[in-house]
């Protein structure tokens, strides 16, 4: 590693920001001179599927019955307007456009799977690709867990079965099932659910926390923020010099104690 | 083998990977039929091939915090990874049966997946399964600037192995209930880190940044069956659920490196069994109305132990001798949840272009839990009470008991109305709202008199009535003036209000109580205001370009026992994005992507001058920048390239005397070239090489890395 580290350190002076634009632009020019006298084809930008094109979301009901049936209670359905500018707008949102899949039967790799690949989703929910970009985020860029793990996408909130029959934070739990409890001593923030601490998306701070300081526990735990900061009748001043409240030995149980009812571990 | 000794036969690997697309030309109808369908840079998109197999190799060269490098990328550092990243198999096979295999499995890194269906149609199907994969974390701690502290495990690199194995089958009968049956077992063992440090002395005081893990060891069992049918309009289904879980996991720091038996670790040991059993219906009157109900009861059943133990290493036995720090021994306890939850929605249209969609559900839940357990407190005067004589025994501690129930009940209805009357429209609204009803009690007491405990610890009771109400209103609309064209913008309020009213306290509240919770808090509210807008705009048939703003606001009032109401925090998020997607020529595109963000939460301990630093306010801005081209090289050559920008600065170092600064600042640099050949209709290889570079200015650099990674692959399609 350490003739590494030295050729690394030999290598950093050549790559100076002007130096690597203009080896760059060089490489780039020179090869698009070259393949531009050998190759003539098309390209496309990913999620797409070459040569498809969009023959609305009829044409999806004879394969896809109970899907298509169901879809009118999801809240994606509200993206299906009257009109035929609307024409993408429903399945081929999601899952590109449908021509090659209708004309092959169903052939597999003709049709968009948003649960392998979130690029569609993205399409319009294009601030979740910068929070699941994040350090802090759950692995769906990976591949490892897809949106649909907890969103239905299909179905509507309020109809019955599936996902609606969930509690709060059963979407949550079903994979963090230390978190579940029960707790002899619960903290009050859980009833509220995970996203009262946590973005699920992602956040710039460890475990997807959307404070990384005391302030995540002082948004509703705070009496008095003068000389000496009082939670719960007791100064706190000297106790945050520690670090933050479950950092400095004091409330590590934030999800609940079975043992402490200040949550002390 | 020394590192450059791998790198170098990688690539050679990846040379010889890649080497015979050079050498294998076109056949002359071959060239033909690609101009009917032209190479892709996608899998998908040619429906000629249902199978496919993908082999990879490659590997890894990191300089600098490896254990923050396979964090953030996923994959091993300075390590070779391959396999076979990707297969599927069809085959029709005889009567109808389809079999379908999947698989993928890279070594070095533990991902691996199998999965097989036999599928006949009008019969039924089985299916099974096996999936592992390992999640990387860092064992880091805190960074303390001025003093230059930084304290991480000893082993930093951790990871945890996540998996299941299934097995499932089913009938499919025409004119039959659909019956299926499915067992799954899932795992995850390994160690992970945590954000509750251990404490270490500086020359400022102690401040909580000593590394800390957990070590997990979970298992699940999980039978599941069901049974759907339908009966003229109706659809109706059954499934029962039976789970068996089994968690040992271990929370593990070390206070005061260097002190005797400075290590603590805490076991938490549940063994659970939950069992659930759900009903549903569906009966659709026509395409737009239909009528929806729903019925679940959830049962689990907890076993629990645990101890929390200090010693000289981490896992020790207890020794009563060792008088570091406040833990417990031998809890052992039980919990019963109950839950039932019940549905209803129903959706009309009482005009063409109207849709009313009114549902309900219903919730109730009732927990009960009881635990026995032998506190420890060192700074606990401790001994026996014999008749108003203490005899101190640190040797003997007596037990504690607790005794917890809690009741909800949750009731939420929501209307939501859609109505497409305007050509290229619709416009949408929604009320949601829920009203909980509870009530607390929570007890703990001393069983024995030689109990080594603050009383305010053991001894203590509550019972608390709780009422909350949430309410959220949304309103939107979606329009297309052209098919070039989308308009989408959303808009909701939501308010929550929590009021606590605390029957029993044995913790008085007035202004002498030293220690006021639990029962402390009477009322907790939130208000949100929230809105987007996004834009798509195909302004060429080869640039498209989605635009979209995101603003949240929000505000926090606390109302603790005897006080008035506190604005105990605002917070403040603006999100700007913006992707472009452009094909200047046919062969090229280019894809860009940017996410600018601006977030802050702030509370009276943050804003207050009289405590400057002691915590600061809670900066979480950054912005992330994608750019990605695909450009074809040749008749039978892609070349993509791809760059990613990251870069937080909330990191202000200034308070390190004061307490530990953590905002978030890194900055980030991914670079990859990859290489397509397609070497005919069947086969094609890949080479990809990615540059990372990472800086960590929270960690004060000791994050840092510097990585190369070099991957070749095949693609056989058949």
């Amino acid at each position: 590693m350490k003739s590494f580290s030295a050729f690394s350190a030999r290598l950093q002076p050549w790559l100076s920001q002007r130096r690597v634009l203009l080896f760059g632009s060089v490489v780039g020019l020179a090869v698009v001179a070259i393949s531009c006298a050998t190759a003539n084809r098309l390209v496309v930008a990913p999620p797409q599927i070459p040569g498809a094109t969009y023959v609305g979301s009829k044409e999806c009901v004879d394969c896809h019955e109970k899907i298509t049936k169901e879809f009118i209670t999801a809240d994606h359905a509200r993206l299906q307007a009257p009109g035929k500018n609307a024409l993408a707008a429903g399945c081929e949102s999601c899952h590109g456009p449908g021509s090659k899949h209708v004309e092959s039967g169903g052939a597999l790799n003709t049709i968009l799977n948003p649960r392998k690949n979130a690029d569609t989703c993205f399409a319009c929910h294009l601030d979740k690709r910068g929070q699941f970009s994040l350090p802090h985020s759950h692995p769906v860029l990976a591949g490892k867990v897809s949106c649909t793990d907890c969103h239905d996408p299909h179905r509507g909130a309020g109809f019955a079965g599936g996902q609606s029959l969930l509690t709060r934070d059963d979407t949550c739990i079903k994979c963090h099932a230390a978190q579940r409890g029960p707790f002899a001593f619960e903290h009050e923030a859980m009833r509220d659910g995970c996203a009262t601490c946590h973005n699920p998306h992602g956040t710039v701070n460890a475990k997807m926390l959307t404070a990384r300081n005391a302030n995540l526990c002082l948004k509703c735990h705070v009496q008095d923020a003068n000389s000496s900061v009082l939670i719960g009748g007791m100064p706190h001043s000297a106790l945050l010099r520690q670090g933050t409240c479950w950092t400095a030995g004091c409330h590590e149980a934030v999800h609940g104690s079975q043992i402490n009812s200040t949550l002390r571990y | 083998m020394t590192q450059l000794r791998r790198w170098a036969m990688l690539l050679v690997l990846a040379g010889g990977l890649a080497s015979p697309a050079f050498a294998d030309e076109p056949k002359a109808n071959e060239e033909a039929s690609e101009e009917k369908s032209p190479p892709v840079t996608l899998d998908e998109g040619d429906a000629n091939f249902a199978n496919w197999v993908n082999l990879s190799l490659g590997g890894t060269i990191v300089d600098g915090n490896k254990g923050a490098f396979q964090q953030r990328v996923g994959l091993p550092a300075n390590s070779v990874f391959g396999g076979v990243s990707d297969f599927h198999y069809e085959h029709s096979l005889t009567n109808k049966w389809l079999l379908k295999l999947d698989g993928h499995g890279l070594f070095d890194y533990h991902d691996y997946g199998v999965r097989l269906d036999l599928t006949r149609e009008d019969r039924g199907f089985f299916r099974a399964g096996y999936t592992e994969s390992r999640t990387f974390y860092s064992g880091s701690g805190g960074f303390l600037p001025g003093a230059n502290l930084w304290f991480p495990l000893a082993d930093d690199e951790l990871f945890v192995d996540r998996g299941s194995a299934w097995v499932e089958g089913g009938l499919t009968l025409p004119g039959w209930p659909t019956l299926r049956v499915k067992y799954t077992h899932d795992f995850r063992d390994g160690q992970k880190d945590s954000t509750i440090w251990g404490q270490v002395n500086t020359p400022y005081g102690a401040r909580g940044i000593n590394a800390s893990f957990y070590d997990l060891d979970e298992e699940r069992d999980t039978i599941e069956g069901e049974i759907t049918h339908k009966i003229g309009k109706t659809d109706l289904g059954l499934k029962l659920t039976y789970e068996m879980a089994d968690r040992d996991n271990s929370l593990n720091l070390q206070q005061f490196p260097g002190t005797p038996n400075s290590y603590v670790t805490q076991k938490d040991g549940v063994e659970s069994d939950l069992f659930n059993v759900h009903g549903w219906s569906s009966t659709w009157f026509n395409k737009q109305t239909v009528l929806s109900a729903g019925y679940s009861y959830t049962r689990l059943d907890t076993d629990l132990t645990g101890s929390r133990i200090y010693g000289d290493q981490f896992d020790p036995v207890y020794d009563p001798a060792v008088l570091r720090g406040p833990g417990y021994i031998n809890l052992s306890g039980s919990s019963q949840l109950d839950q039932q939850v019940a549905n209803l929605s129903f959706m009309f249209s009482p005009t063409k272009h109207l849709a009313i969609i009114p549902a309900l559900q219903i919730q109730y839940q009732e927990v009960d839990g009881v635990s026995l357990y032998q506190p420890f407190n060192p700074g606990v005067v401790s001994g026996i009470d014999l008749g108003g004589v203490i005899i101190p025994d640190p040797n003997a501690t007596g037990f504690v008991s607790t005794d917890t129930s809690r009741r909800q009940t949750t009731v939420a209805p929501r209307l939501e109305v859609r109505y497409t009357g305007l050509t290229n429209w619709l416009f949408y609204a929604r009320g949601e709202w829920e009203v909980d009803d509870g009530d607390l009690d929570e007890q703990s007491r001393p069983v024995d008199a030689n109990v080594i405990s603050a009383p305010s610890d053991t001894d203590l009771r509550r019972s608390t009535d709780y009422q909350g109400f949430l309410q959220k209103y949304s309103v939107g609309a979606n329009w297309y003036p052209t098919r070039k064209l989308t308009l989408a913008g959303q808009y909701y309020y939501q308010q929550r209000n929590r009021d606590y009213d605390n029957g029993v306290d044995s913790t008085p509240n007035d202004a002498t109580s030293f220690n006021r919770y639990p029962a402390y808090l009477r009322a907790n509210d939130s208000f949100t205001h929230d809105a987007n807008i996004r834009l798509t705009w195909r302004a060429l048939p080869n640039l498209t370009s989605v635009t979209r703003y995101d603003y949240q606001i929000s505000t926090v009032e606390t109302r603790a026992d005897l006080l008035s109401t506190v604005d105990s925090a605002d917070l403040n998020t603006h999100i700007f994005s913006q992707s472009l997607t452009w094909s200047p020529l046919d062969r090229l595109y280019l894809q860009g992507s940017i996410s600018y963000v601006l977030d802050e939460m702030t509370t009276p301990v943050s804003d207050s001058s009289a405590t400057p630093g002691l915590v600061q306010d809670s900066q979480n801005d950054y912005w992330f920048a994608t750019l990605g081209a695909g450009y074809a090289l040749g008749p039978k050559t892609d070349v993509t390239a791809d760059y990613s920008y990251y870069r937080a600065d909330n990191y202000d170092p200034d308070n390190y005397q004061v307490s530990v600064p953590y905002g978030a600042s890194a900055r980030e640099h991914a670079i990859s070239v990859g290489l397509v050949q397609r070497i005919n209709r069947n086969l094609r290889c890949s080479l990809r090489y990615a540059y990372f570079h990472s800086e960590d200015q929270t960690s004060g650099g000791n994050n840092d890395f510097d990585a190369h990674v070099i991957s070749a692959g095949v693609q056989y399609r058949f």
